[in-house]
Protein backbone atom coordinates (compact mmCIF):
# COMPACT_ATOMS: atom_id res chain seq x y z
CA UNK A 1 0.00 0.00 0.00
CA UNK A 2 1.61 3.30 -0.99
CA UNK A 3 2.55 5.62 1.37
CA UNK A 4 -0.78 8.42 1.07
CA UNK A 5 1.33 11.33 0.36
CA UNK A 6 2.69 9.95 -2.28
CA UNK A 7 -0.72 9.79 -4.06
CA UNK A 8 -1.14 11.56 -7.26
CA UNK A 9 -4.15 12.25 -9.86
CA UNK A 10 -3.76 13.23 -12.68
CA UNK A 11 -6.10 15.00 -15.28
CA UNK A 12 -6.19 14.86 -19.07
CA UNK A 13 -8.35 17.05 -21.72
CA UNK A 14 -9.69 13.83 -22.84
CA UNK A 15 -10.65 10.40 -21.90
CA UNK A 16 -8.30 9.03 -24.21
CA UNK A 17 -5.52 10.93 -23.04
CA UNK A 18 -6.21 9.28 -19.62
CA UNK A 19 -6.84 5.63 -21.19
CA UNK A 20 -3.46 6.15 -22.79
CA UNK A 21 -1.42 7.37 -19.86
CA UNK A 22 -2.61 4.30 -17.81
CA UNK A 23 -1.32 2.09 -20.39
CA UNK A 24 1.82 3.76 -20.98
CA UNK A 25 2.60 3.69 -17.05
CA UNK A 26 1.10 0.52 -16.54
CA UNK A 27 -0.25 0.53 -13.37
CA UNK A 28 -2.94 3.06 -11.36
CA UNK A 29 -6.48 3.54 -11.82
CA UNK A 30 -8.68 5.61 -13.59
CA UNK A 31 -11.09 7.70 -11.46
CA UNK A 32 -13.85 10.61 -12.07
CA UNK A 33 -11.95 13.73 -11.48
CA UNK A 34 -12.37 14.60 -7.83
CA UNK A 35 -14.82 17.52 -7.16
CA UNK A 36 -12.08 19.23 -5.26
CA UNK A 37 -9.99 19.68 -8.43
CA UNK A 38 -12.20 20.51 -10.84
CA UNK A 39 -15.66 21.27 -11.63
CA UNK A 40 -15.45 19.66 -14.96
CA UNK A 41 -16.37 16.02 -15.14
CA UNK A 42 -13.81 14.05 -17.15
CA UNK A 43 -11.35 11.19 -15.99
CA UNK A 44 -8.15 11.24 -14.10
CA UNK A 45 -5.61 8.66 -13.29
CA UNK A 46 -4.56 7.91 -9.67
CA UNK A 47 -1.06 6.19 -9.12
CA UNK A 48 1.69 7.01 -6.91
CA UNK A 49 4.30 9.98 -7.35
CA UNK A 50 7.09 7.29 -8.09
CA UNK A 51 5.23 5.67 -10.81
CA UNK A 52 4.50 9.29 -12.19
CA UNK A 53 8.00 11.08 -11.92
CA UNK A 54 8.91 7.58 -13.90
CA UNK A 55 6.67 7.74 -16.50
CA UNK A 56 5.31 11.54 -17.06
CA UNK A 57 6.48 11.67 -20.59
CA UNK A 58 2.73 11.80 -21.94
CA UNK A 59 -0.17 14.67 -22.48
CA UNK A 60 -2.07 15.79 -19.55
CA UNK A 61 -3.28 19.10 -18.49
CA UNK A 62 -2.11 18.74 -14.69
CA UNK A 63 -0.91 16.67 -11.95
CA UNK A 64 -1.65 16.89 -8.08
CA UNK A 65 -0.06 15.36 -5.38
CA UNK A 66 -2.35 14.71 -2.37
CA UNK A 67 -1.27 16.50 0.72
CA UNK A 68 -3.15 15.30 3.69
CA UNK A 69 -6.77 16.35 3.46
CA UNK A 70 -5.45 18.86 0.55
CA UNK A 71 -3.82 18.73 -3.14
CA UNK A 72 -1.13 21.14 -4.57
CA UNK A 73 -0.22 20.99 -8.12
CA UNK A 74 2.87 19.24 -9.04
CA UNK A 75 5.16 21.02 -10.68
CA UNK A 76 7.76 18.62 -13.26
CA UNK B 1 -11.69 6.58 -1.72
CA UNK B 2 -10.85 10.12 -2.46
CA UNK B 3 -13.84 12.01 -1.16
CA UNK B 4 -16.14 9.68 -2.79
CA UNK B 5 -18.26 9.39 -0.01
CA UNK B 6 -18.84 13.46 -0.14
CA UNK B 7 -19.51 13.46 -3.28
CA UNK B 8 -21.68 11.38 -3.44
CA UNK B 9 -23.50 12.30 -0.50
CA UNK B 10 -24.09 15.50 -2.30
CA UNK B 11 -25.30 14.07 -5.36
CA UNK B 12 -27.29 12.40 -3.20
CA UNK B 13 -28.90 15.41 -1.74
CA UNK B 14 -28.90 17.45 -5.10
CA UNK B 15 -31.14 14.27 -6.59
CA UNK B 16 -33.35 14.22 -3.85
CA UNK B 17 -34.10 17.94 -4.03
CA UNK B 18 -34.68 17.89 -7.85
CA UNK B 19 -37.40 15.20 -7.44
CA UNK B 20 -38.97 16.92 -5.15
CA UNK B 21 -38.74 20.50 -6.51
CA UNK B 22 -40.27 18.73 -9.66
CA UNK B 23 -43.24 17.48 -8.57
CA UNK B 24 -43.81 21.01 -6.66
CA UNK B 25 -43.46 22.59 -9.76
CA UNK B 26 -45.63 20.20 -11.52
CA UNK B 27 -48.50 20.60 -8.46
CA UNK B 28 -48.19 24.01 -9.03
CA UNK B 29 -48.65 24.54 -12.54
CA UNK B 30 -46.22 23.18 -14.60
CA UNK B 31 -47.50 20.32 -17.37
CA UNK B 32 -47.81 16.45 -16.64
CA UNK B 33 -44.57 14.87 -15.50
CA UNK B 34 -42.67 17.83 -16.71
CA UNK B 35 -41.55 19.77 -13.45
CA UNK B 36 -38.69 19.99 -15.08
CA UNK B 37 -37.58 19.38 -18.70
CA UNK B 38 -34.64 21.23 -20.21
CA UNK B 39 -35.70 20.23 -23.87
CA UNK B 40 -39.33 20.71 -23.25
CA UNK B 41 -38.33 24.37 -21.71
CA UNK B 42 -35.78 25.36 -24.50
CA UNK B 43 -38.48 24.26 -26.79
CA UNK B 44 -40.98 26.42 -25.23
CA UNK B 45 -38.60 29.38 -25.45
CA UNK B 46 -37.70 28.96 -28.60
CA UNK B 47 -41.68 29.52 -29.32
CA UNK B 48 -42.16 32.80 -27.24
CA UNK B 49 -38.98 34.31 -29.56
CA UNK B 50 -41.11 32.89 -32.16
CA UNK B 51 -38.49 30.68 -33.81
CA UNK B 52 -41.90 28.67 -34.45
CA UNK B 53 -45.07 28.74 -34.62
CA UNK B 54 -46.95 25.79 -32.70
CA UNK B 55 -49.00 27.75 -30.46
CA UNK B 56 -49.38 25.42 -28.12
CA UNK B 57 -45.55 25.04 -26.87
CA UNK B 58 -44.53 28.77 -26.82
CA UNK B 59 -43.48 30.23 -22.98
CA UNK B 60 -40.73 32.16 -21.96
CA UNK B 61 -39.67 29.52 -19.33
CA UNK B 62 -38.27 30.93 -15.91
CA UNK B 63 -36.71 27.39 -14.83
CA UNK B 64 -34.11 27.25 -18.15
CA UNK B 65 -32.68 31.40 -17.04
CA UNK B 66 -32.74 30.41 -13.24
CA UNK B 67 -30.41 27.22 -13.92
CA UNK B 68 -27.93 28.83 -16.04
CA UNK B 69 -28.03 32.04 -13.85
CA UNK B 70 -27.53 29.52 -10.47
CA UNK B 71 -24.75 28.13 -11.55
CA UNK B 72 -23.32 31.38 -13.03
CA UNK B 73 -23.94 32.83 -10.04
CA UNK B 74 -22.06 30.25 -7.43
CA UNK B 75 -18.76 29.34 -10.20
CA UNK B 76 -18.22 33.33 -9.76
CA UNK B 77 -19.03 33.10 -5.88
CA UNK B 78 -16.62 29.93 -5.66
CA UNK B 79 -13.87 30.89 -8.34
CA UNK B 80 -14.90 28.55 -10.69
CA UNK B 81 -16.31 30.92 -13.57
CA UNK B 82 -13.37 29.48 -16.01
CA UNK B 83 -14.44 30.86 -19.70
CA UNK B 84 -13.48 28.09 -22.35
CA UNK B 85 -13.95 28.27 -25.89
CA UNK B 86 -12.95 26.64 -29.44
CA UNK B 87 -13.78 22.81 -28.96
CA UNK B 88 -15.57 21.96 -31.86
CA UNK B 89 -18.20 24.71 -31.64
CA UNK B 90 -20.05 23.95 -34.95
CA UNK B 91 -19.88 20.33 -34.54
CA UNK B 92 -21.14 20.62 -30.64
CA UNK B 93 -24.05 23.12 -32.51
CA UNK B 94 -25.16 20.41 -34.96
CA UNK B 95 -25.08 17.69 -31.94
CA UNK B 96 -27.04 20.15 -29.61
CA UNK B 97 -29.65 20.12 -32.73
CA UNK B 98 -29.74 16.26 -33.11
CA UNK B 99 -29.84 15.83 -29.58
CA UNK B 100 -33.28 17.94 -29.32
CA UNK B 101 -34.63 16.48 -32.19
CA UNK B 102 -34.03 13.13 -30.43
CA UNK B 103 -35.84 14.83 -27.19
CA UNK B 104 -38.55 15.72 -28.93
CA UNK B 105 -39.53 12.45 -30.80
CA UNK B 106 -39.19 11.30 -27.34
CA UNK B 107 -41.16 14.01 -25.56
CA UNK B 108 -38.62 14.65 -23.23
CA UNK B 109 -34.83 15.07 -22.10
CA UNK B 110 -33.06 12.56 -19.92
CA UNK B 111 -34.61 14.60 -16.75
CA UNK B 112 -37.87 13.89 -17.52
CA UNK B 113 -37.28 10.84 -18.64
CA UNK B 114 -36.75 9.82 -15.22
CA UNK B 115 -39.57 12.09 -14.15
CA UNK B 116 -42.07 10.08 -16.41
CA UNK B 117 -40.51 6.86 -15.31
CA UNK B 118 -40.97 7.91 -11.72
CA UNK B 119 -44.75 8.98 -12.11
CA UNK B 120 -45.36 5.17 -13.57
CA UNK B 121 -44.79 6.00 -17.05
CA UNK B 122 -43.33 2.79 -18.84
CA UNK B 123 -42.52 4.52 -22.23
CA UNK B 124 -39.74 5.92 -20.50
CA UNK B 125 -38.53 2.49 -19.28
CA UNK B 126 -38.13 2.08 -23.25
CA UNK B 127 -36.56 5.48 -23.89
CA UNK B 128 -34.25 4.55 -20.83
CA UNK B 129 -32.88 1.84 -22.33
CA UNK B 130 -32.13 3.21 -25.33
CA UNK B 131 -30.66 6.30 -23.69
CA UNK B 132 -28.36 3.82 -21.94
CA UNK B 133 -27.47 2.19 -25.40
CA UNK B 134 -26.61 5.84 -26.74
CA UNK B 135 -24.22 6.22 -24.09
CA UNK B 136 -22.98 2.60 -24.59
CA UNK B 137 -22.49 3.57 -28.16
CA UNK B 138 -20.91 6.33 -27.39
CA UNK B 139 -18.41 5.04 -24.46
CA UNK B 140 -16.96 2.64 -26.84
CA UNK B 141 -15.59 5.49 -29.03
CA UNK B 142 -14.76 7.55 -26.11
CA UNK B 143 -13.16 4.66 -25.24
CA UNK B 144 -10.97 3.84 -28.05
CA UNK B 145 -9.80 7.91 -28.86
CA UNK B 146 -13.04 9.84 -30.04
CA UNK B 147 -12.72 13.82 -28.43
CA UNK B 148 -14.12 17.05 -29.78
CA UNK B 149 -10.96 18.77 -28.94
CA UNK B 150 -9.60 21.07 -26.18
CA UNK B 151 -11.07 24.00 -24.71
CA UNK B 152 -9.07 27.20 -24.20
CA UNK B 153 -9.35 29.81 -22.08
CA UNK B 154 -11.02 33.08 -23.46
CA UNK B 155 -11.68 36.55 -22.00
CA UNK B 156 -14.14 36.31 -18.79
CA UNK B 157 -16.47 38.62 -20.94
CA UNK B 158 -17.10 36.30 -23.70
CA UNK B 159 -18.09 33.81 -20.76
CA UNK B 160 -20.47 36.18 -19.36
CA UNK B 161 -22.07 36.46 -22.21
CA UNK B 162 -24.90 33.64 -22.14
CA UNK B 163 -25.47 34.28 -19.06
CA UNK B 164 -25.91 38.12 -19.64
CA UNK B 165 -28.53 36.87 -22.79
CA UNK B 166 -30.53 35.12 -19.76
CA UNK B 167 -30.63 37.88 -17.33
CA UNK B 168 -31.73 40.06 -20.80
CA UNK B 169 -34.59 37.28 -21.24
CA UNK B 170 -36.04 37.49 -17.92
CA UNK B 171 -35.77 41.37 -17.98
CA UNK B 172 -38.07 40.70 -20.72
CA UNK B 173 -40.12 38.74 -19.43
CA UNK B 174 -40.74 40.35 -16.57
CA UNK B 175 -41.37 43.95 -17.67
CA UNK B 176 -41.76 44.07 -21.52
CA UNK B 177 -43.95 40.37 -21.85
CA UNK B 178 -45.31 41.59 -25.08
CA UNK B 179 -42.35 40.90 -27.12
CA UNK B 180 -42.70 37.57 -26.34
CA UNK B 181 -45.49 34.82 -27.45
CA UNK B 182 -47.32 32.88 -24.71
CA UNK B 183 -50.09 30.02 -24.83
CA UNK B 184 -52.59 30.08 -24.10
CA UNK B 185 -53.69 26.39 -24.11
CA UNK B 186 -51.69 23.34 -24.42
CA UNK B 187 -48.31 22.70 -22.46
CA UNK B 188 -46.82 25.66 -22.90
CA UNK B 189 -49.84 27.47 -21.00
CA UNK B 190 -49.23 25.46 -18.13
CA UNK B 191 -46.67 26.80 -15.51
CA UNK B 192 -45.94 27.53 -11.90
CA UNK B 193 -45.71 30.97 -10.31
CA UNK B 194 -42.78 32.62 -12.22
CA UNK B 195 -41.00 33.91 -8.80
CA UNK B 196 -41.32 30.46 -7.81
CA UNK B 197 -39.93 28.52 -10.70
CA UNK B 198 -36.84 31.19 -11.25
CA UNK B 199 -35.95 30.45 -7.09
CA UNK B 200 -36.53 26.91 -7.74
CA UNK B 201 -34.09 26.97 -10.96
CA UNK B 202 -31.61 29.01 -9.21
CA UNK B 203 -30.95 26.89 -6.10
CA UNK B 204 -31.62 24.24 -8.73
CA UNK B 205 -28.92 25.40 -10.64
CA UNK B 206 -26.28 26.27 -8.30
CA UNK B 207 -26.60 22.73 -6.32
CA UNK B 208 -26.03 20.90 -9.87
CA UNK B 209 -22.69 23.03 -10.99
CA UNK B 210 -21.30 22.13 -6.91
CA UNK B 211 -22.62 18.66 -7.80
CA UNK B 212 -21.77 18.13 -11.83
CA UNK B 213 -24.74 16.36 -11.25
CA UNK B 214 -25.45 15.07 -15.51
CA UNK B 215 -27.79 12.83 -16.29
CA UNK B 216 -25.70 11.04 -18.94
CA UNK B 217 -22.39 11.41 -16.83
CA UNK B 218 -23.59 8.92 -14.48
CA UNK B 219 -24.32 6.10 -17.28
CA UNK B 220 -21.23 6.80 -19.37
CA UNK B 221 -18.69 6.58 -15.96
CA UNK B 222 -19.96 3.02 -15.31
CA UNK B 223 -18.91 2.00 -18.75
CA UNK B 224 -15.86 3.76 -18.89
CA UNK B 225 -14.03 2.96 -15.53
CA UNK B 226 -17.08 1.46 -13.40
CA UNK B 227 -17.80 4.23 -11.44
CA UNK B 228 -20.76 4.50 -9.45
CA UNK B 229 -20.21 8.40 -8.15
CA UNK B 230 -22.33 10.51 -10.81
CA UNK B 231 -25.09 7.89 -10.77
CA UNK B 232 -26.19 8.89 -7.49
CA UNK B 233 -27.71 11.93 -8.23
CA UNK B 234 -30.14 10.10 -11.53
CA UNK B 235 -30.91 7.57 -9.42
CA UNK B 236 -31.82 9.86 -6.09
CA UNK B 237 -34.13 12.08 -8.37
CA UNK B 238 -35.72 8.58 -9.30
CA UNK B 239 -36.48 8.04 -5.88
CA UNK B 240 -37.41 11.65 -4.73
CA UNK B 241 -39.59 11.71 -7.63
CA UNK B 242 -41.54 8.40 -6.86
CA UNK B 243 -41.97 9.03 -3.62
CA UNK B 244 -43.66 12.53 -4.34
CA UNK B 245 -45.66 10.97 -6.92
CA UNK B 246 -47.03 8.46 -4.88
CA UNK B 247 -47.54 11.00 -1.90
CA UNK B 248 -50.02 13.12 -3.94
CA UNK B 249 -51.31 10.19 -6.29
CA UNK B 250 -49.37 11.08 -9.36
CA UNK B 251 -48.09 7.59 -9.97
CA UNK B 252 -49.90 5.66 -12.41
CA UNK B 253 -48.12 2.33 -13.87
CA UNK B 254 -48.45 1.67 -17.55
CA UNK B 255 -47.79 2.64 -21.04
CA UNK B 256 -51.31 3.85 -22.26
CA UNK B 257 -52.71 7.50 -21.13
CA UNK B 258 -49.66 9.25 -20.04
CA UNK B 259 -49.52 12.75 -20.10
CA UNK B 260 -47.40 14.28 -22.77
CA UNK B 261 -46.39 11.22 -23.89
CA UNK B 262 -46.75 7.86 -26.35
CA UNK B 263 -46.23 4.66 -26.66
CA UNK B 264 -44.09 3.97 -30.33
CA UNK B 265 -41.66 1.48 -28.01
CA UNK B 266 -39.41 1.76 -31.73
CA UNK B 267 -39.07 5.55 -31.65
CA UNK B 268 -39.22 5.86 -27.74
CA UNK B 269 -36.11 3.77 -28.14
CA UNK B 270 -34.04 4.94 -31.26
CA UNK B 271 -34.79 9.06 -30.25
CA UNK B 272 -33.45 8.07 -26.81
CA UNK B 273 -30.61 6.44 -28.55
CA UNK B 274 -29.86 9.18 -30.24
CA UNK B 275 -30.01 11.18 -27.28
CA UNK B 276 -27.38 9.38 -25.12
CA UNK B 277 -25.32 8.93 -28.50
CA UNK B 278 -24.89 12.50 -28.78
CA UNK B 279 -24.76 13.63 -25.38
CA UNK B 280 -22.12 11.28 -24.72
CA UNK B 281 -20.04 12.96 -27.51
CA UNK B 282 -20.76 16.42 -26.22
CA UNK B 283 -19.70 15.22 -22.52
CA UNK B 284 -23.20 15.77 -20.85
CA UNK B 285 -26.78 15.95 -21.11
CA UNK B 286 -28.85 18.78 -21.86
CA UNK B 287 -28.75 20.03 -17.64
CA UNK B 288 -25.10 19.90 -18.13
CA UNK B 289 -24.77 21.94 -21.11
CA UNK B 290 -27.04 24.51 -19.24
CA UNK B 291 -24.86 24.07 -16.56
CA UNK B 292 -21.81 24.26 -18.07
CA UNK B 293 -22.64 27.75 -20.24
CA UNK B 294 -23.62 29.06 -16.76
CA UNK B 295 -19.64 28.87 -16.16
CA UNK B 296 -18.88 30.42 -18.85
CA UNK B 297 -18.16 27.25 -21.12
CA UNK B 298 -18.89 28.92 -24.85
CA UNK B 299 -18.52 25.79 -26.24
CA UNK B 300 -21.96 24.88 -23.98
CA UNK B 301 -23.39 27.65 -25.05
CA UNK B 302 -23.03 27.16 -28.33
CA UNK B 303 -24.51 24.03 -27.90
CA UNK B 304 -27.63 24.87 -25.94
CA UNK B 305 -28.14 27.62 -29.31
CA UNK B 306 -28.14 24.39 -31.25
CA UNK B 307 -30.55 22.73 -29.27
CA UNK B 308 -32.84 26.08 -29.22
CA UNK B 309 -32.78 25.67 -33.66
CA UNK B 310 -33.56 21.93 -33.05
CA UNK B 311 -36.42 22.88 -31.03
CA UNK B 312 -37.64 25.20 -33.54
CA UNK B 313 -36.86 22.91 -36.84
CA UNK B 314 -38.63 20.02 -34.61
CA UNK B 315 -41.95 21.93 -34.41
CA UNK B 316 -41.56 24.17 -37.83
CA UNK B 317 -41.00 20.49 -39.50
CA UNK B 318 -43.25 18.85 -37.81
CA UNK B 319 -40.30 16.30 -36.79
CA UNK B 320 -41.77 17.02 -32.66
CA UNK B 321 -44.19 13.83 -32.21
CA UNK B 322 -47.80 14.58 -31.30
CA UNK B 323 -48.65 13.13 -27.65
CA UNK B 324 -50.38 10.99 -28.14
CA UNK B 325 -50.14 9.68 -31.55
CA UNK B 326 -46.51 9.79 -31.61
CA UNK B 327 -43.96 10.69 -34.41
CA UNK B 328 -44.63 11.62 -37.77
CA UNK B 329 -42.53 10.43 -40.55
CA UNK B 330 -40.34 13.40 -40.68
CA UNK B 331 -39.66 12.58 -36.95
CA UNK B 332 -38.74 9.05 -37.90
CA UNK B 333 -36.38 10.21 -40.68
CA UNK B 334 -34.81 12.69 -38.60
CA UNK B 335 -33.92 10.36 -36.21
CA UNK B 336 -32.02 8.23 -38.02
CA UNK B 337 -31.02 10.76 -40.16
CA UNK B 338 -29.23 12.07 -37.03
CA UNK B 339 -27.41 8.62 -35.44
CA UNK B 340 -26.22 8.51 -38.76
CA UNK B 341 -24.41 11.60 -38.49
CA UNK B 342 -23.59 11.00 -34.85
CA UNK B 343 -22.46 7.49 -35.50
CA UNK B 344 -20.47 8.72 -38.40
CA UNK B 345 -19.15 11.52 -36.66
CA UNK B 346 -17.71 9.67 -33.79
CA UNK B 347 -16.30 7.05 -36.36
CA UNK B 348 -14.16 9.60 -38.16
CA UNK B 349 -13.22 11.72 -35.04
CA UNK B 350 -12.07 8.07 -33.67
CA UNK B 351 -9.99 6.89 -36.63
CA UNK B 352 -8.38 10.11 -36.50
CA UNK B 353 -7.28 10.69 -32.98
CA UNK B 354 -6.42 6.97 -32.16
CA UNK B 355 -3.62 7.42 -35.26
CA UNK B 356 -2.17 10.19 -33.67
Amino acid sequence: MADIREEVVITFFSHYEAVKAKRIIGSGSLIPVPRALSSSCGTALRTELSVFMAHHEFDYDKAYLKEGDSWSVLQV
Amino acid sequence: MISSFKEKRNLAITGALIGVVAIVLMVLGNPGNMGFCIACFIRDIAGSLSLHNTAIVQYMRPEIIGIVLGAFIISVIKGEFKPRAGSAPIMRFVLGFFMMVGALVFLGCPLRMVLRLAAGDMNAFIGLLGFITGIAIGSFFLNNGFSLGRAHDVDRIEGAVFPFINIVLLFILLFFPSLLKFSESGPGSMHAPIVISLLVALIVGMAAQRTRLCMAGGIRDIFLIKDFTLITGFVFIFIAALISNIAIGNFHLGFADQPVAHDKHLWNFLSMALVGLSAAMLGGCPLRQLILAGEGNSDSAVTVLGMLIGAAFSHNAGAASSAGTGPAMIGKVSVVVGLVFCLALAAVITRKRSRQ
